[in-house]
């Protein structure tokens, strides 16, 4: 028995051969995190919490450690996902804050730089980058949810400039934001997902209208977005004008290759926290309600080791250069329900406590089921498992 | 690390999966039935032939020299099959205790029959199903003018009225343990065949009553060692597990790709397809757990070991029973039946599930493990 494992090092689980402790890209960013990463905690209110978190993404940027993935040319590291993996694991034993233009950094940043065109590299990757430019992305409509393709937006070019009408949702973070990509029908007559295109639209304007959406934990993370003539220069145009969805389904790989990094690592550092809550209700916790919790517990730590090894395996295909695939939406499956698994052990633990929506775990239990709607609901990949992975039919 | 496996890997399995296809049809599966060693003995020779008790065992004792990952390989396919054959008790459970915990002298002498087959072992330890936590069940040992001699309840032991010896672990006056040879004829042996649902597995109940032995470790205690042969085993059932799991999966796929209802294959029902999708998840995350145990017993942290194996053999129990859930109600009537494999699944998930610690055996130990 490890007298007092389970905290900081042993956190993690397991050492694992290819991403070991001791790596030296570990160790640098161990190091310059624990000079870096603000001592205080997140601040609550939201405004407030917003500029914390662009701070934060300041001070890694001038360190260097904004972007892992992104190329030296454009401000990053160039790191392969395995050192990616390490990055994601020392922020989160660091308990670093998220940085406020997380999406546009691992889901935009990178479609742009496939895509293109060069002219709009060069002048927003540096921005999207550094935390001075913020970004929302405009897909979700109130009719096209899971089934993007039946989107309604609209754009035509009137006098030299994309002139946009239509409505966007669950748009993160749009009320913050200077730019917003939006996924909108271009070519006339066009249906599907064919003839849309994806737009770069300036948010400081009359035609754009926010208004946040107040969420069960009464934060206001996402808005809607109201297009009524908006305007965008002409060439603001990602990828190619008409082929805005192969611009759309780039994107939507990064967002789970993404997870495939990102997501084991935190839900550790929470199931640490539960292990030190369980020793101290130890005696304090009438014995049944003890065995019950740390049987759960253990169920969650082997479910959070199982990702972190599915998580390992995409990365490794990743560094040879395989795409993720369906394999994706098994870590998405996978690492949704234990989030949501999580946090509502952590928020049960507390007994009455728990109904307090001022404590940290209570809105964090209510936020995690979310986790099972975005990025592609629990019922679209399964979809995606069952015909794509297991050749079930459509 | 086994995200990519090395040709030779791939050549195990894909020997593996050809022959056991061959000899392990559902014909095969119930002509076992009727068989009171609970294996055909032909197929035991082929098994020996391919060199698979061999596969673990050092060159010296003229083993294959692999590592606990080929096996792992094995055993996965094994348990695609529901292969009935003493492997698990044999050449896993008895060889490996033999291995970490017997003398030199012990090693010399019987790994290299049980290499080459000609010498079939069960292993007393853990008591009922090696599953009690502790080495030791109920077997004292005590050393008199004419040897050693054993008393007390082995417990329920994998193949304990079929294999030729056992390898008994057994707890001295001073509460060390020593690891014995008995024959299966000894005097004061009781091996009796328990009667299970389980057609594929085979279990006695063993009793020693002033039986002689002979000691085979090298004195001291062998406890931590006997522990070890036992968490590698539990790696290996987790294993033969995933594999079950997988194949109940791929049964349950194939039928709903084929059995029409409503103009259309059930399997492009939502309520089919999402079923089909958990299962599909969960068996690949349980192999996820098995390969990380096997690769810490490869070249790991052994202080990483238990927990690790536990963590395995808990996703596999949960994996494996969820599955033969699955397929039996996929199936729809025809797995309910008798003539259908889905039932021996069933049944061996239920064996399997006990054998070695249940699922929420193993979390018990993963929280102590992790000081909670």
């Amino acid at each position: 028995v490890k007298p007092d494992g389970f905290t900081d090092g042993s956190v993690l689980g397991p050492e694992l051969g290819l991403v070991p402790e001791s790596h030296p890209f570990r160790i640098e960013f161990r190091q310059w995190l624990a000079g870096n990463v603000p001592t205080e905690p997140e601040p609550h209110k939201q405004d407030v919490l917003v500029s914390f978190r662009r701070q934060w993404q300041r001070t890694l940027h001038t360190g260097g450690w904004a972007g892992p993935s992104w190329p030296a040319e454009y401000g990053g590291r160039g790191s392969g996902p395995l050192e990616q993996f390490m990055y994601y694991e020392e922020l989160a034993l660091a308990r670093a804050p998220e940085i406020a233009n997380q999406p546009a950094v691992l889901l935009l940043g990178p479609t742009l730089m496939v895509h293109g065109p060069e002219a709009l590299k060069e002048r927003f990757l540096p921005g999207i980058l550094s935390g001075d430019d913020m970004w929302c992305q405009g897909f979700s409509e109130p009719d096209a949810g899971s089934d993007l393709a039946a989107l309604r937006t609209r754009a035509q070019l009137q006098d030299g400039e994309w002139v946009v009408n239509g409505q966007k949702i669950w748009t993160t973070w749009a009320q913050y934001a200077d730019w917003c990509v939006v996924l909108c029908r271009t070519e006339e007559g066009s249906e599907r997902h064919r003839g849309l295109s994806m737009l770069i639209v300036p948010m400081d304007q009359p035609g754009v209208t926010v208004r946040p959406i107040v969420q069960m934990h009464g934060a206001q993370e996402f808005c809607e977005v109201f297009l009524d003539g908006a305007r965008a220069e002409a060439e603001l145009v990602v990828g190619a004008r008409g082929d805005g969805w192969a611009a759309a389904m780039t994107m939507f790989e990064y967002e789970r290759a993404d997870q495939g990094f990102t997501c084991h690592a935190r839900q550790l550092v929470r199931i640490a926290d539960i292990a030190t809550t369980i020793r101290g209700l130890r005696g304090e916790l009438e014995s049944w309600k003890l065995d019950r919790a740390r049987l759960r517990l253990a169920e969650l730590w082997t479910r959070a080791q199982q990702l972190r090894r599915l998580n390992l395996r995409a990365a490794v295909n990743a560094e040879a250069g395989r795409r993720l695939g369906p394999a994706g939406s098994v870590i998405k499956l996978f690492w949704s329900e234990l989030e949501q698994d999580i946090a509502a052990f952590g928020a049960e633990l507390l007994g009455p406590a728990g109904l307090d929506l001022a404590h940290p775990w209570t809105a964090h239990y209510l936020g995690s089921r979310a986790a099972s709607i975005y990025s592609g609901t629990t019922e679209i990949q399964r979809n995606i498992v069952a015909e794509r992975l297991l050749g079930l039919p459509r | 690390m086994s995200f990519s496996l090395t040709h030779e890997q791939e050549e195990i399995r894909s020997v593996a999966r050809q022959f056991l296809d061959d000899v392990s049809s559902s014909d095969a599966l119930r002509a076992v039935e009727s068989i009171d060693a609970g294996f055909d003995p032909a197929v035991w020779r082929q098994i020996v032939e391919l060199g698979w008790p061999a596969i673990c065992i050092e060159e010296e004792f003229g083993g294959l020299a692999f590592g606990q990952l080929e096996r792992t390989l094995l055993m996965e396919e094994m348990g695609r099959v529901l292969l009935p054959a003493p492997f698990l008790s044999s050449a896993v459970l008895a060889s490996d205790a033999i291995a970490l915990a017997g003398g030199a002298d012990a090693r010399r002498e019987l790994l290299p029959r049980l290499a080459d087959g000609e010498l079939r072992a069960a292993l007393v330890a853990g008591g009922d199903l090696h599953a009690a936590g502790a080495v030791v069940g109920e077997v004292l040992a005590r050393e008199a003018d004419s040897g050693w001699s054993l008393s007390g309840r082995g417990g329920l032991t994998l193949d304990g009225a079929s294999a030729e010896v056992l390898v008994v672990a057994g707890a001295e006056p001073t509460g060390a343990v020593g690891l014995f040879l008995v024959a299966q004829r000894a005097p004061g042996l009781r091996a009796t065949t328990v009667t299970l649902m389980d057609p594929t597995r085979r279990l006695a109940e063993i009793h020693f009553d002033g039986t002689t032995a002979r000691r085979i470790d090298e004195g001291g205690d062998a406890g931590p060692a006997v522990r070890e042969a036992l968490t590698r085993a539990t790696v290996a059932l987790a294993a033969e597990m995933v594999g079950g799991a997988d194949r109940c999966l791929e049964m349950s796929v194939q039928y709903a790709k084929e059995r029409r209802q409503f103009g259309a294959p059930i399997g492009s029902f939502q309520v089919i397809k999402h079923r089909c999708a958990i299962l599909a998840v969960k068996v690949d995350a349980a192999r996820e757990a098995v390969l990380l145990a096997a690769e810490i017993l490869t070249d790991g942290d052994p202080a990483d070991a238990e927990i690790a194996a536990s963590a395995a053999k808990s996703a596999a129990g949960d994996t494996f029973q969820q599955a033969v859930y699955d397929a039996v109600q996929i199936h729809g009537g025809i797995g309910f039946t008798d003539e259908h494999d889905a039932h021996l699944f069933f049944k061996r998930a239920r064996t399997d599930g006990l054998i070695l610690g249940s699922p929420e055996q193993h979390r018990h130990r993963i929280a102590e493990l992790l000081g909670v």
